[in-house]
């Protein structure tokens, strides 16, 4: 599995991690990851395995957010590499989400 | 003054000799120097030798033999004293025409002079005002003064001062869009492979819809078996369900064989969407480096404008300093050329002190020429005091100078 998902321990914030390539490959999983927790309030999306994005990706993030409810959801980014976080940047990410 | 003259002149007519030596020497100094002192000095000296000759003939008058000769060398002396005087004439003339010459020489010079360097201050200017043009134009600032001097991103394509930067940031603005667009056909892509997985769940929802038909048509066809087999059994009286039993048992089959086509069509419904699907993915799934070279590309643009903008500026700003400083010099010039009209007024006062001197050079052959008996003393020294007032009109220190050295003429 490239997309993992945890839920933290006090199961109020939803972990998912993606591994390797973030792109249309993992299209599926990605929406099963985020719709079987779409009652959580809080993502985060651990990308410190995350080799390579593409604008796909970026799609997918955004119908998470549309998916979840943009105001009633909290979704992080964490631990991005600095070539995708180039990538959020420029696709102005790092204004619809919190990246860190 | 005179009166010592005399005196000196009674020893012997050797005298004469030695002092026609005298003067010869003098005479080759004011040639050498050419000075107009030197000229003085030696009008003096000649004032002076026919002083001693006039005496002379006033003191030798009784032997009529030794009358002869005197008369004889003074009629010698005269014709030198006047060849003397001829050729002092000349050189003044000389003087007085090269002082001319060199007046007008510096005048022209002082006045072409004059002309380069207000040429030269103008052309600095010149200078100065395409380094600004310039400076100005780097920085996209010579709009229109309504716009206030600012170049904002709703400048206008047309404008002929575009600034390099606002290129720049024009570009940067296209890319943004450009990667706008992209993420919004990824956001809507990915939304449409969400929507086409579902389709895909209904359809496999189909098949197992399609598979309870099969089963009920299964089911049909085997009852219908059944009830073919019941009538077969029940003979003549039966002949009749037979048929309709046939008949269930064939629409049951004309079902089953509906549903394989159902399965079919559904199953090249199925092929489509996954086509589309792939089809979607790869509109959504478009690589960023593009978008993120093209950003980097324009960054580094943009910083190396700044840089070739901050080197024109800085060089500019080195033209306009370099321009005053030029303005300066040439201003330290046109300054220094004064001199040139003190120098046009030392020649005036030249050329007036050379013709007191002529002046004074006539009134001395004059004097010359006669005996003391015949000179007009008092005329002599009205002239004299003419003399004294020409050069004392000149009034400065030089002229009062000068007029010490006739003092002693």
């Amino acid at each position: 599995m490239t997309i993992e998902t945890k839920v933290t321990s006090d199961g109020s914030a939803v972990t998912i991690y993606i591994r390797g390539r973030f792109d249309f490959s993992v299209v599926n999983q990605f929406r099963e990851a985020y719709e079987a927790h779409k009652q959580k309030k809080h993502f985060y999306i651990d990308m410190r395995q995350t080799e390579h994005m593409d604008s796909s990706a970026l799609g997918m993030l955004l119908n998470m957010r549309s998916y979840l409810g943009s105001d009633a959801v909290k979704i992080e980014i964490v631990n991005c590499s600095p070539g995708i976080r180039k990538i959020l940047e420029i696709a102005k990410f790092d204004k619809k989400f919190a990246i860190s | 003054m005179l009166s010592m003259t005399q005196n000196l002149m009674a020893k012997d007519p050797i005298v004469l000799a030695a002092l026609g030596t005298g003067l010869a020497t003098l005479c080759a100094g004011w040639l050498t120097s050419g000075l107009l002192s030197a000229g003085l000095f030696t009008a003096s000296s000649l004032s002076f030798f026919a002083s001693c000759l006039i005496s002379d003939g006033k003191q030798n008058e009784s032997k009529g033999e030794e009358e002869r000769q005197r008369q004889s060398s003074e009629r010698d002396f005269q014709s030198a004293v006047k060849e003397i005087d001829n050729y002092a004439n000349g050189q003044l003339a000389s003087i007085s025409s090269d002082n001319r010459d060199l007046a007008d020489t510096i005048s022209n010079n002082i006045e072409l002079l004059g002309q380069a360097f207000v040429s030269l201050s103008e052309l600095a200017n010149h200078q100065n005002e395409l380094a600004k043009e310039i400076f100005e134009r780097m920085k996209g600032k010579k709009n229109d003064p309504k716009k206030g001097g600012k170049t904002g991103g709703k400048n206008e394509i047309g404008d002929d001062n575009i600034s390099i930067e606002f290129f720049a940031k024009s570009l940067d603005q296209v890319i943004g869009t450009y990667v706008d667009l992209l993420v919004s056909v990824s956001e809507k892509s990915v939304n449409a492979v969400h929507r086409i997985e579902d389709m895909v769940t209904h359809i496999d929802q189909m098949f197992s819809l399609l598979g309870n038909i099969q089963e009920i048509a299964d089911q049909t066809d085997l009852l219908a078996l059944n009830a073919a087999i019941e009538a077969a059994r029940a003979g003549e009286a039966g002949r009749g369900f037979a048929v309709v039993a046939d008949e269930v048992r064939r629409l049951s089959r004309t079902s089953s064989d509906l549903n394989t086509q159902i399965k079919g069509k559904a199953n090249e419904t199925k092929d489509a969407i996954s086509k589309v699907r792939a089809i979607v993915g790869d509109v959504a799934s478009l690589d960023m480096k593009d978008a993120l070279n093209a950003r980097s590309y324009i960054d580094q643009m943009l910083h190396t404008m700044r840089e070739v903008n901050d080197e024109v500026n800085d060089a500019v700003g080195r033209m306009t300093q370099l321009t005053k400083e030029i303005k300066q010099s040439v201003d330290s010039s046109v300054r220094g050329l004064q001199f040139g009209d003190i120098a046009m007024q030392t020649c005036g006062r030249m050329l007036r002190r050379l013709e007191t001197l002529n002046n004074a050079m006539l009134l001395q052959s004059e004097v010359c020429g006669k005996s003391a008996q015949h000179a007009d003393i008092g005329k002599i020294r009205q002239r004299l005091d003419s003399l004294h007032n020409d050069t004392s009109k000149h009034g400065s220190a030089k002229a009062a100078e000068s007029g010490a050295d006739i003092e002693l003429f």
